[in-house]
């Protein structure tokens, strides 16, 4: 899948939730393309408006008064934010990723693969895994292919991949062929966010132990 | 295929009304006000639903399901980030997309992670929701009926553009050339606005 199938994806709302957090955090970080989502957004609620309406049960007021009485209201997301930016590792998160990230943070919480990577994984579902990849400065993750595609969106800092320098707003996606060691090539840690469709298949020294310890 | 053309807009969406309610149930839990944005937007949700080929029944429980994350998530809601339609509209897409994720399983979990609306925009952005809400509006009204119905059945009834070549019986090219002048003529009047 490539970006623009994912934008028409996310506007049809057919985009798996792993990746329609990607394009909310792009969106997040980049105005322009935030302008898109808003227009589809905005003409979807206006024909919701102008939807001719089917009646509803006749106790279904009543059934949705209990249920919002059993169901506490969220504090405002200005309030999850600035919980998430007491976490400094998660301060360059973007809004749309963050409660799922102070929700994996506080629960299963991060691992560390190898000296200078940790990840945290958000999300599992069916073959997508969604995870924050934090990589120290000067830190080269090893070579690595994978069986499936990897979506991968830059939040913080800069990294080297094949020849090209990504940074914070950047999205890469690499197909199954693919085999790369990207390195956090700036002054800054790197944190990305990543969905792969199948778990990382390292090569060499690595590899041997990830089959040994099997940490993914 | 009149359904097509944005009516104009029912009487009963008084929008400045609809977000002061919002604003009395983010602050006050007030269930009146609750009661009155369930009444107008709870059957046209259920109607949307069920044009996206949901049974009566399960229509009308998404629909619930929305209006209660209405309810959880109104502290989130701002006025001037655009129209509480435009917000529930959002809601509903996203459930969406987790029904499908589920195949369709009827039993619906409200308090799942991935049941929520859209991050807060930006303040900068958000100053200029209100008013680019009501310009896409304007020039969705605008464009010609071939054109919106494109828009339409892309955006609110999800289908891809090969899917609306195959039911309207139009070739794909001219399906994907409607879309980009809807679209360039969509963000030309945000343009001009200077939006």
């Amino acid at each position: 899948m490539n970006r623009d199938q994912m934008t028409a994806d996310y506007a049809a709302g057919v985009l798996h939730p792993a990746l329609r957090l990607m394009v909310e955090a792009q969106d997040a970080i980049d105005g322009e393309r935030a302008r898109d989502s808003e227009i589809a957004a905005a003409a979807g609620g206006a024909w919701l408006e102008s939807e001719d309406p089917a009646p509803m049960k006749d106790n279904a007021l009543d059934t949705a008064l209990s249920s919002i009485r059993e169901t506490p209201m969220d504090p405002a997301a200005r309030a999850a934010r600035q919980a998430g930016q007491r976490l400094a590792e998660l301060a360059a998160v973007p809004e749309p990723i963050l409660d799922h990230a102070i929700e994996a943070a506080s629960g299963r919480g991060w691992k560390s693969p190898m000296k200078g990577v940790r990840r945290l994984e958000l999300m599992r579902d069916g073959d997508l895994t969604a995870e924050l990849i934090h990589v120290k400065s000067g830190v080269s993750v090893p070579a690595h292919g994978h069986s499936g595609r990897e979506y991968t969106l830059c939040l913080q800092g800069e990294f080297l991949q094949d020849g090209k320098v990504y940074g914070r707003g950047d999205m890469v996606i690499a197909d199954g062929e693919t085999v790369h060691a990207p390195r956090a090539d700036g002054e800054e840690d790197v944190l990305v966010y990543a969905v792969t469709e199948a778990p990382l298949k390292y090569r060499g020294v690595a590899g041997l132990l990830q089959k040994i310890l099997g940490f993914r | 295929m009149n359904k097509t053309v944005l009516q104009d807009p029912d009487p009963g969406a008084d929008r400045a009304a609809q977000a002061e309610w919002m604003r009395a149930i983010a602050e006050a839990q007030d269930e009146d006000a609750f009661a009155r944005l369930f009444a107008f937007f709870a059957p046209r949700l259920k109607s949307y639903l069920m044009r996206e080929g949901a049974a009566d029944e399960a229509a009308e429980e998404i629909a619930q399901e929305v209006m209660t994350t209405v309810w959880r998530k109104a502290r989130s809601y701002k006025p001037e980030a655009g129209a509480v339609s435009t917000w529930i509209f959002r809601i509903a897409r996203n459930r969406r997309i987790d029904q499908l994720r589920r195949g369709n399983r009827p039993e619906l979990d409200p308090d799942d992670p991935f049941f929520h609306p859209p991050a807060e925009m930006a303040p900068d952005r958000a100053l200029e929701g209100g008013q680019r809400d009501a310009i896409i509006r304007r020039a969705l009204g605008e464009l010609p009926q071939d054109q919106q119905e494109t828009m339409r059945l892309a955006f609110y009834e999800g289908l891809s553009q090969s899917e609306i070549a195959e039911t309207r019986q139009i070739p794909l090219g001219t399906v994907k050339s409607r879309f980009r002048l809807a679209f360039d003529k969509l963000r030309a009047a945000l343009d001009e606005a200077g939006l």
